[in-house]
Order: structure tokens, then C-alpha cells, then sequence
């Protein structure tokens, strides 16, 4: 089924008038359309509006109408003039001219409400008080955890673009290393620009974390890449809106016995929850699963970081493999395996894959590289 | 940048206002509040963060459990509330609040929010658990607090914006009229000339957009590939816009500059120095003392006096900090008064007759006795007229 027709389908199933949506991942989702860094503004509102009967309307900042009218959108977009006063006031006088031209003054429309600031949605309240705005947020989850199969193609492009735009990196670090020093700005760039140039669309987080800091989630990019030991990626890519997410573990140098440990530890809790991804399992059963088998085998699995979530219009989202997500695993959906391990030493270790639920099992996505053993980083010949 | 004076800036305001105590809401509050820079926060919305703290003590953060080791790391924040990953993780945020808020403050008190961040889910929650505090408001107090910078945040913005327009001219120079480039090959040599430059470029909305000929007729052209460039070549004679945001120690440049490759000709020599009349007009008129409405207002009419018609819908500004557009805004309407120490981006632009679209950003700090473009490396009153060939 179409997310369109998905969407009308919620509408009419849980006795709506309409979706009013202010989150850039869920208007991707409902629209196939990306604006320019919406999230990252939070005085830019824009509004995504689906009516009963389908019909579809986008509201934007007038800087970003013609990049919507860019994206394939043939349906009405409305831009308001951000020089009118501050915001959000224009958003408002924009939507409260749209809702009464289609008649939708009263009624019940759903709103993503962990999404929409407070101090908005109160003044939309105040404008409307016909209209019921109801929370929509869990049940719109729960439907953007089954994809399509161009929501699946799409992450999938964007995993593959996720490791090619690694490898293209790291083969310009092989050979640097020692002398002068590659810094680690340089080297998150270069993933950066190799996801770019194997056609991904947006790059998101980009860290690299290492040497004696690699006990730590995330740091801003300063200094240069280690010239001994374990070092860590993490970087989110996407394909005109659908998201990777990604870890993954290199070495400089000759791991030791104690790193190669570590790693294999880490994988033989990413192999099991690999083999328990299939259609009626329940996410926290998996979860379950992977930290028995952590405690039993003394691995040190940071539990509380859960084991890993939904892939899709946003970089994480549900289900989610922890204790208390009861969601049973089904075709359509996409998992990121994200299981962080610590070494003996304290180098924390992730290497996160995304998975399709297919009716037998899974079907790994991110498949243009196996990462299942630590990258080994040799050489230092010269710069390139 | 040392956070610290900024953080004994938050805590003396905060001690002075009426709010027993803040509820820190939004990723861009947090940076302030925190020091810290962590972009990719603003796309992870439901792994939240956030900063509950009590008038007279120390902020606390509620975050997740893998975030804490980084936070202590890298931000001014010492006391934490680490929350385990679940199917619902506003509700984990909330629990914490609800026992901090019970535990930390007396029934009646007032608890200061941005109601402009805090999400609208949250905040009914919070209210149906908590109903004997007083939620107040908080979102003027705080944009209040950070639009006026301390003398640290000048510093930092002063390198910021020069490093950055820096890192445009720098690239600039590896275009030539003769020669050959993609707007991709451009628009990565304007990002790593700034990171050459100690300027942080990871992620989302670090942008480095390289327009030229058809694609500068675009606010946003090859959407969604937002500020990437990709294949179009940069030929001989095309207007070329260059915007360039950068970020540093957690506060953002947002430039925008023109460079023509080849021939600058009369006319449009014209329409560029109309551009900076208007540009200069502007920086005259950011004078402590008035309101952003009346700048605003004074812009227009000037504009309309010299028959220039400028970008519509676009504002001719906007403040800048640990966002790279935030309030205030140079509209009708924004009744801010301007002050010393406050920063603008301001953002002039029109289009011209064959379509494309002139713009100039620059960074400019107001300062006693008015307002000063920082951080010209070289005279933008010209556009960058490519060098013939290399």
C-alpha cells in the first residue's frame, strides 16, 4: 500500500478530519519530501496537512517552496512571508488562512505533539477551539515501522553509500597516518564526501572518536587520527530522507589479542540478535536474549543503551530492542542492530547493520562490506 | 571559548529572575546552557536531553546513559540523570523531571520553561503530573540571555566569522575563469578552506552551498541535495553564490558571498553596488537604541527609495549564536531593542533580471556607537571576479 493511502487509511481509522504534521521526519515520510535542515530550526515551521479523502497541502518558510516543488511535489505548497513578523506568527496567519479555506474550523485533527512546541500548538488552540487537535505521535510510529519497498530500496542505498563513503575514506587514510598526522576532522570529511560523490543525498552525525578517549560515546572533531590502537566512526547518511545509521570499529596498527577480543565479543551478540530477527519475535525478547547471553558470557554489553531500534524518516525510531518494547517483529520492518560492548580496557565498541524483517527471517542491508572483524589500518608510505 | 563566564551569566540571571528554578528545553538551549556542541541532538528528538536547574545550585542533565561519559567530558554540566533507552524515552525524560521537580522545589513554586522548545506533548504531561508548581514561560528570559553576548562570545564570534569568510576568499582563489570545476569540487573547497581554518564542519546544516548560472536562480537548487553540489559545472560567466555556515566551539558563521567567474559587466556591476548600498544602509542603521521593527522598517522604505526590490519573504536579518538564525529578527514587528553586544547576520538579496539571485551575509557586531561588518578578509564591496587562469 502507498503511505499515502496508509495515511488515509489512519485517518478514517481513527475518525480524523485530517493530519497536521510539524516533524521533518514525518512530513518526509507522508510526502517523499525533504526540507532543507528543518529539524535544525526550530523557529522555522512548516506543516505538512493531509484531509480526509487524500487531498495533500505543504506550508513552508518562502525560502524553501520551490525546493519541495523541486522533489517531485505536484500538490499545493504554501509559502508564507517570514517577513511579516516574528515567528511563528506568519506560520499562523498562513495555516489559520489555509484550514478556514478548507473548511476545517472544527473537527479532529491529529498532530505529531512531541514534535510541535508547546507555545504553537497553545496559540493554534486559540485560534481554533472548534478543533480538537488529538496526539497522534505512537500510532503514526507504529505505522511508519512497516516500509514499503521503496522505503526499504532507499535505506538500503543509503547503507551501502554509508560504507562505500567509509571505505573511499579510509583508503585515503591507509599509508598517512604517522607522518604528518591525519586529523580526525579530515578523515570525518572524507567519509562526508565519499558518501556524496556514491550518491547520497544528506550526511547527519559525523565523529570519530579515539585514543584514550574511545571509552566515550562522542567528541567534537580535534586532533589527529591515533597512530596506535582502536579507534571508532559513527555517522548517519541519508537517501532523500531515509536514514542510516552507522558504527564501526578500525585499528591502526596490529590489533592486540585483548582488541581482537573485544571485537569478537561484541559479535557474538550482534550474531545472535542477527538470528532471532524474524517475523514474531518480540523486540524485547531479542533484547532479552542478547543480555543473558552478555551476562553469561561476562561481555561487557552496556544494556541500557538498548540493543537497536527502527531505521526509516529518521535516524532512530521504533520499534526499539529493549526490556520493555513489546512490539512483535514483522515483514517490512527495519532494524538497526546497534549493541555497544565495552573491551576489558574500557574501549567502547559498536557496529551497527541494518536488517529488513522478511517472512523467513532478515535480509541484511548494509551489505557492501562485512564488518564483523576490526579494520586493520597499515602503512605509512605517504599521504594521499 | 571558555563556557564558564557564560554559564556565571545564566547563573546571576537566573538567581535574579522570578523562577525557583528552569526547565531546559531544546537543543539550541542546551548548547548555550551547557557549552557544549552537539549538532546531531536536533535529529535524535526521541533520545531527548535535557536541563532541570534549581535557582541557587548546580544545573542537572537528564540524558541517556551513553551520553553521560561524553557530557562530563565536554560540557560544564557535573550532576546527571541518566536514563536507560525504552520504547518511550519522553516518558523516561519525564519521570526524571517529575522526581527532580518534587524533590528540588516546594509546592507553588515557579518553574520557568521555553514554551517555544519544550514539545507540547511533554508539557501536558508535565502539568497533569506536577499541578501544584507554576509553569511560567521562560522564552523571552532566555532569548533575552543570549542575544546580548558576553565579551567571550564576541571573541569567538569575531574568529568565527573571520575564519569563515576567509575560508570563502581562500577557495575562491582555486576557480579560475579558464578552468574547469564542478559545484561539488567548489562547494568542498570552500568546507575544507574552513576547516583548514580550525572551523568544525560535521553535519547537517554545516553548509556549504556552491549556485551557479541556472542553479544560483535557486534559494535551493538539486534538492534534497541541500548545500552538496553535484555535477553542473561552474562555466565561464556564470554568477556564482557561495553560502558557507560554519561552526566552532559550538557558535555558527552563516555568510553568503558572490564571486563571478569571467566577466563582470556594467550592468551588473550596477546591480552588486545597489546590493551594498542597501547592505550599508543597513549596518548604519543596527544602532543601539532602536528596535529591530524600526531597522526593519527603515531598510524597506530605503530600499524602496533606491528602486531596489529585495528578496521576498527573505528577512534582512536575523541574531546568530549557537544557532546560525535565531531571534532576534530584523522584521516588522520584532520589537527587540537593539543593544550593545548583540550580532546580526544580515542577508540582502534580490534577483536579477536574468534570474539569479545576488546575495550578501555577512556577520556584523553592534557595538556603543553602532554596528561593524567582522571579518572582511578581503573588500566585499566587489564581488570575487575570478583570476583568468592558473
Amino acid at each position: 500500500m502507498k503511505i499515502q493511502d496508509k495515511l488515509n487509511t489512519f485517518i478514517k481509522n481513527k475518525g480524523l478530519d485530517g493530519l497536521l504534521l510539524f516533524g521533518p521526519d514525518n512530513q518526509t515520510y507522508a510526502s517523499g519530501v525533504v526540507l532543507p535542515f528543518a529539524n535544525q530550526y526550530p523557529e522555522r515551521h512548516s506543516a505538512f496537512i493531509q484531509y480526509t479523502g487524500g487531498s495533500r497541502l505543504f506550508l513552508v518558510p518562502g525560502e524553501w517552496d520551490q525546493a519541495v516543488m523541486d522533489q517531485n511535489w505536484v500538490e499545493p505548497v504554501r509559502s508564507y512571508d517570514e517577513n511579516q513578523s516574528v515567528p511563528p506568527s506568519a506560520f499562523l496567519n498562513a495555516l489559520q488562512d489555509i484550514l478556514k479555506e478548507q473548511q476545517l474550523t472544527t473537527g479532529k485533527l491529529g498532530v505529531d505533539a512531541y514534535q510541535v512546541d508547546a507555545a504553537l500548538l497553545e496559540k493554534a488552540r486559540g485560534l481554533f477551539p472548534q478543533i480538537q487537535f488529538v496526539e497522534a505521535d505512537k500510532a503514526l510510529a507504529a505505522m511508519r515501522m512497516i516500509k514499503t519497498d521503496e522505503e526499504i530500496a532507499l535505506i538500503e542505498a543509503a547503507g551501502v553509500a554509508a560504507d562505500k563513503g567509509l571505505i573511499g575514506a579510509i583508503n585515503h587514510l591507509e599509508g598517512a597516518v604517522p607522518n604528518p598526522g591525519y586529523t580526525v576532522a579530515e578523515l570525518i570529511e572524507r567519509i562526508r564526501v565519499h558518501i556524496i560523490e556514491h550518491g547520497g543525498t544528506g550526511i547527519g552525525f559525523l565523529s570519530s572518536v579515539q585514543a584514550d578517549k574511545t571509552s566515550l560515546y562522542y567528541l567534537p572533531p580535534k586532533g589527529k587520527v591515533t597512530s596506535q590502537g582502536l579507534f571508532r566512526v559513527n555517522y548517519t547518511n541519508s537517501q532523500n530522507g531515509y536514514w542510516f545509521n552507522a558504527a564501526r570499529m578500525l585499528v591502526v596498527g596490529e590489533p592486540t589479542r585483548s582488541q581482537v577480543k573485544g571485537k569478537q565479543d561484541n559479535q557474538i551478540l550482534k550474531n545472535l540478535a542477527v538470528s532471532l530477527l524474524k517475523p514474531g519475535t518480540s523486540c524485547s525478547s531479542i533484547f532479552n536474549e542478547v543480555k543473558q547471553t552478555a551476562d553469561k558470557n561476562s561481555i561487557k554489553f552496556l544494556s541500557e543503551n538498548g540493543a537497536g531500534h527502527g531505521l526509516g524518516a529518521s535516524e532512530i525510531e521504533a520499534p526499539f530492542l529493549t526490556a520493555d518494547d513489546e512490539t512483535i517483529l514483522a515483514k517490512g520492518m527495519v532494524i538497526c542492530l546497534d549493541i555497544t560492548t565495552f573491551t576489558p580496557s574500557g574501549v567502547m565498541i559498536q557496529s551497527k547493520d541494518a536488517y529488513e524483517i522478511t517472512n523467513e527471517g532478515s535480509r541484511l542491508l548494509s551489505w557492501y562490506k562485512n564488518w564483523d572483524e576490526l579494520y586493520i589500518i597499515r602503512g605509512f608510505r605517504s599521504t594521499h | 571559548m571558555d563556557h564558564k563566564i557564560v554559564f556565571n551569566k545564566i547563573e546571576k540571571a537566573l538567581n535574579a529572575s522570578p523562577y525557583d528554578a528552569l526547565i531546559i528545553t531544546g537543543v539550541d538551549n542546551l548548547l548555550y546552557f551547557s557549552g557544549t556542541s552537539l549538532q546531531n541532538l536536533y535529529s535524535q528528538k526521541n533520545q531527548p536531553i535535557y536541563l532541570f536547574w534549581k535557582k541557587g545550585s548546580q544545573p542537572i542533565c537528564i540524558c541517556p546513559v551513553i551520553w553521560e561519559s561524553t557530557l562530563r567530558e565536554i560540557s560544564s554540566i557535573m550532576h546527571f540523570y541518566p536514563y536507560s533507552l525504552s520504547a518511550d524515552n519522553h516518558q523516561a525524560v519525564i519521570n526524571n523531571l517529575v522526581n527532580l521537580i518534587n524533590q528540588e522545589t516546594a509546592p507553588g513554586s515557579t518553574i520557568g520553561i521555553d514554551m517555544e522548545r519544550i514539545d507540547s506533548a511533554t508539557f501536558r504531561i508535565l502539568k497533569d503530573w506536577v499541578g501544584n508548581r507554576r509553569f511560567s514561560p521562560a522564552d523571552s528570559w532566555i532569548k533575552t540571555l543570549r542575544m546580548v553576548k558576553t565579551s567571550e562570545e564576541v571573541d569567538l564570534l569575531k574568529t568565527i566569522a573571520a575564519r569563515t569568510e576567509h575560508g570563502i576568499s581562500g577557495s575562491s582563489h582555486h576557480l579560475s575563469t579558464l578552468g574547469g570545476k564542478t559545484e561539488k569540487f567548489q562547494s568542498e573547497d570552500v568546507r575544507v578552506h574552513c576547516m583548514e581554518r580550525e572551523m568544525d564542519t560535521t553535519g547537517y546544516h554545516c553548509l556549504s552551498l556552491v549556485a551557479s548560472g541556472e542553479h544560483a536562480k535557486k534559494m535551493w537548487p538539486i534538492a534534497p541535495r541541500f548545500g552538496l553540489g553535484r555535477n553542473k559545472n561552474i562555466n565561464a560567466g556564470d554568477i556564482v553564490r557561495i553560502e558557507m555556515q560554519a561552526v566552532l566551539d559550538g557558535y555558527w558563521s552563516n555568510l553568503a558571498k558572490i564571486l563571478i567567474k569571467g566577466d563582470y559587466t556594467p550592468a551588473l556591476k550596477d546591480k552588486y553596488q545597489q546590493l551594498v548600498q542597501i547592505r550599508d544602509f543597513v549596518v548604519k542603521s543596527l544602532k543601539p537604541g532602536i528596535t529591530c521593527s524600526q531597522a526593519a522598517v527603515a531598510v524597506a522604505a530605503e530600499a524602496k527609495r533606491q528602486d531596489v526590490v529585495l528578496l521576498e519573504g527573505t528577512p534582512i536579518g536575523h541574531s546568530i549564536g549557537v544557532t546560525p538564525r535565531e531571534a532576534p529578527y530584523l522584521v516588522d514587528g520584532d520589537d527587540t531593542v537593539i543593544t550593545k553586544d548583540m550580532w546580526f547576520a544580515i542577508d540582502i538579496g534580490m534577483r536579477l533580471e536574468t534570474g539569479e539571485i545576488f546575495r550578501l551575509k555577512d556577520m556584523v557586531w553592534v557595538k556603543e556607537d553602532g554596528a561593524e561588518i567582522i571579518g572582511w578578509y578581503q573588500n566585499w564591496n566587489h564581488p570575487y571576479i575570478t583570476a583568468y587562469t592558473f
